[in-house]
């Protein structure tokens, strides 16, 4: 029991640096990214082929994930960096698309449909390796909340909020908007292809159904009930979501709910839209309406 | 009879006040005229009427009722008033007499008198009934002018507010719009002009307002003096 | 300052602009003027290459260097700054905020939160902009622009804004529509003592012909007339088409 909670609040510290950076790209800047699957996928295949398959260190997998994304990161962003929202969307979707189908299809590089497996965990050698992981993801996790807060207060956070409050006058006064959301879109991204090398030794294997678009929905559903506009929206949203309406229904003493439980387990995601479409409704800003600092 | 009545009406946009103690009457028959350069407030003044924006005070009276706060459809629905603005005068994509006929129906008039109203309006403009099955974005400046007018008047109104119908047109093409003003006033129906070309609109005026920064500085009811170009020249330049 | 040589806009058919040869920004206070649609927004815009107003065809110069096909954000840090109509705040920064954005000083980066900028920025600018937001008045406290300020405050906010970007010359577009009283006095008082050129568009007339040294009169996408002040009221063209006689 206590291993699978090592486990799960680990996995929900990855979530939560996902979510961050959506936080920091949607939230602040207005940059809509739903590639986020494709990003977590190369940083994840990057330590299932690169440490599991050929042996490096679980660092350098990590680091040439990280700059990987950040190639990509530029040469998708670079042209969009001036369009909104709308064109963003179905781009990104397409590109987190494309790596899952990539993923698939060059089965000489990662073993198609089948995966890579087994990834074990880089600290496989220390004794309680799974509690020193968590504390290592939950540490890079705070650290990025941190970094978050600090740069809404920042010249920087200030200019991201202004490019997606009003890209107009800002280009009027002086700014330069394609950089800014060129440059948030890059770091995003970086940081989540690092959440996927951080998630691969998790679950010990990589295969691509598990970086479909469902990925980036859960993550944006999250991140708009918890609150896009604060660093803690998408943590509170995920643990809401994942944890709250899951759970629910494995523990529910209600008999109805225990025999329906896989059919449950399915219509879930059409209660995370009817979710999404209250919130958008009701509440657009999220719970946590941004002013939480 | 007082058809139109202002008083003390403060209006904007938002926190924006852009009119400011407004009071005027408009009394039945002919032509009045609210007159003004580019951004004075007159078609303002007749989106404030029509309860199209902010009233922060003041009252709007019409036919003698009270129709401060009243919803825009309700005030058309209910009154014998015709509205032709400045833009989004007709559907471009209808014929002629598709627009015309759709004038009409709001008003719950009966086939037989929306015939005789429509053949009034294309005796009052002969080019619209050549051009009756003609798309309307396809006509000329001139006779878009017309097809609005003729829109407006479909609802036989004793009040038809018109905002600023010669902006782009030709002179040729004003003096007919002029005509025809006149021309409807002859019907029984009382307009209410608004219009940056005030030498001209003066000429077919039964009264003059004079709108300055969203204020009246004249009023023609109100003043023992005939209003002359020079005064004008005097109040804008 | 800004020369216009043979510059022609078109939207689709529709001829936007059409200017033979002028000079902005050689007298203190210019007015733009003329009925709707005569182009005056579209000239400023296209001055400052702002989105889908790119001229299709001449010259646009700011001191012999040419502006065509710059990049919006690069002119206006030239000095060619620009408050546009509407209004045009931050909403969801306060007034400070959307003031200091505005000083360009330091450049904003992702690295801010490690290296302090806040405070550089704040060290740097503070005082220049309290003395702007003193001039404006608009140091009241506020959580969001977008929120706690009536229109014309937001008007003079826009104002506000652009005089800390240290402009060259600074383009107005309609910056006292449904402004009124005290905040139209800050406004007009700001407008004579500044001490770059200022180009004008204002539709009320006591505006242009008290405030404004030169006029342009245009009509459909061209200067018909322009001179200084006196000239211009008294041309007899003119008044025929602003009075329509």
């Amino acid at each position: 029991m206590i291993d699978y909670i090592i486990y799960a609040i680990t996995i929900a510290c990855v979530y939560a640096i996902m979510g961050i950076m959506l936080h920091l790209q949607f939230g602040l800047c207005g940059v809509l990214n739903f590639g986020t699957a494709g990003y977590f996928a190369i940083g994840a295949y990057s330590v299932a082929i690169l440490t599991t398959l050929m042996g490096y260190p679980f660092i350098v997998s990590v680091l040439v994930g990280a700059i990987l994304c950040a190639i990509v990161g530029f040469l998708i962003g670079k042209p969009l960096s001036h369009l909104s929202p709308d064109f963003l969307f179905i781009v990104t979707l397409a590109f987190g698309e494309i790596v899952r189908q990539l993923a698939t299809s060059e089965a000489w590089l990662t073993n198609g449909v089948a995966g890579i497996y087994p990834i074990s965990n880089p600290l496989k050698f220390l004794p309680f390796y799974d509690i020193a992981y968590l504390f290592i993801v939950a540490l890079i996790c705070g650290a990025l909340i941190f970094y978050s807060i600090k740069v809404r207060a920042s010249p920087f956070g200030k200019l991201l909020i202004g490019v997606r409050d009003n890209p107009l006058i800002s280009e009027y006064i002086g700014k330069d908007v394609a950089k800014a959301r060129l440059t948030i879109f890059i770091f995003g991204s970086m940081i989540i292809g690092v959440a996927g090398s951080l998630y691969a030794p998790l679950l010990g294997m990589v295969n691509p159904a598990q970086f479909g678009p469902l990925v980036a929905f859960v993550a944006f559903i999250s991140l708009m009930v918890g609150g896009k506009e604060s660093p803690f929206g998408s943590i509170l949203g995920s643990i809401i979501l994942v944890f709250g309406i899951i759970y629910i229904f494995d523990f529910l003493p209600i008999p109805i709910i225990q025999d329906y439980k896989l059919v449950f387990s399915s219509v879930r995601f059409v209660v995370f839209g009817a979710i999404l479409i209250l919130f958008l409704r009701f509440r657009p800003k999220g719970l946590l309406k941004g002013a939480a600092l | 009879m007082k058809i139109l009545e202002v008083k003390g009406l403060h209006a904007g946009y938002g926190t924006a006040e852009v009119l400011h103690d407004m009071s005027f009457d408009i009394k039945s028959g002919g032509v009045t005229s609210i007159l003004g350069p580019n951004g004075a407030g007159k078609s303002t003044t007749f989106k404030a009427i029509f309860q199209l924006l902010n009233i922060y005070k003041g009252k709007v009276y019409l036919f003698g009722d009270d129709i401060t706060g009243m919803a825009t459809k309700d005030i058309f629905n209910k009154y014998n008033v015709s509205y032709v603005p400045q833009e989004d005068k007709f559907y471009p994509n209808l014929t002629v007499d598709e627009n015309l006929e759709t004038a009409a129906l709001r008003t719950k008039k009966t086939k037989e008198k929306t015939k005789d109203t429509l053949k009034e309006v294309y005796d009052l403009f002969p080019r619209l009934l050549e051009r009756k099955n003609q798309i309307a974005h396809t006509l000329s400046g001139g006779e878009k002018q017309m097809l609005a007018v003729g829109r407006g008047l479909m609802k036989s109104p004793d009040l038809l507010i018109y905002d600023e119908p010669t902006g782009g047109l030709a002179p040729v093409i004003v003096n007919i719009v002029f005509d025809i003003m006149k021309e409807i006033t002859k019907k029984g129906t009382t307009v209410f002009l608004a219009e940056e070309k005030i030498g001209q609109s003066m000429k077919i005026s039964k009264e003059v307002l004079l709108v300055k920064n969203g204020e009246i500085v004249f009023d023609s009811s109100k003043s023992k003096q005939k209003l002359t170009m020079k005064k004008v020249k005097s109040i804008y330049m | 300052m800004i020369l216009m040589e043979g510059v022609k806009k078109f939207f689709g058919g529709l001829k936007a602009l059409d200017i033979d040869r002028i000079e902005l920004g050689t007298h203190h206070v210019e007015g733009i003027i003329g009925p709707n649609g005569a182009g005056k927004s579209t000239l400023i815009k296209a001055i400052l290459n702002v989105d889908e107003y790119e001229v299709n065809s001449g010259k646009i110069t700011y001191q012999g260097k040419n502006l065509v096909g710059k990049k919006t954000w690069k002119i206006a840090r030239q000095g060619i700054v620009c408050s546009p109509q509407a209004i045009q705040e931050i909403p969801s920064l306060t007034v400070e905020e959307n003031l200091y954005l505005a000083v360009n000083k330091i450049p904003e980066k992702l690295t801010d939160p490690f290296l302090r900028t806040s405070e550089m920025v704040k060290k740097e600018s503070e005082k220049k902009v309290e003395e702007v937001m003193h001039m404006f008045s608009l140091d009241k406290k506020c959580d969001c622009a977008g929120c706690d300020l009536s229109t014309p405050e937001k008007r003079l906010l826009n104002t506000a804004r652009a005089l800390l970007m240290n402009p060259k010359i600074l383009f107005l577009d309609e910056p006292l529509a449904g402004v009124r009283g005290k905040e139209r006095e800050v406004m007009q008082k700001f407008i004579k003592k500044a001490p770059f050129p200022i180009v004008l568009i204002e539709h009320s007339p006591d505006v242009i012909w008290n405030t404004c040294d030169y006029v342009f009169f245009m009509m459909a996408g061209s200067i018909k007339i322009h001179g200084t002040v006196n000239a211009v009221r008294k041309n007899k063209e003119v008044i025929k088409q602003y009075l329509g006689v």
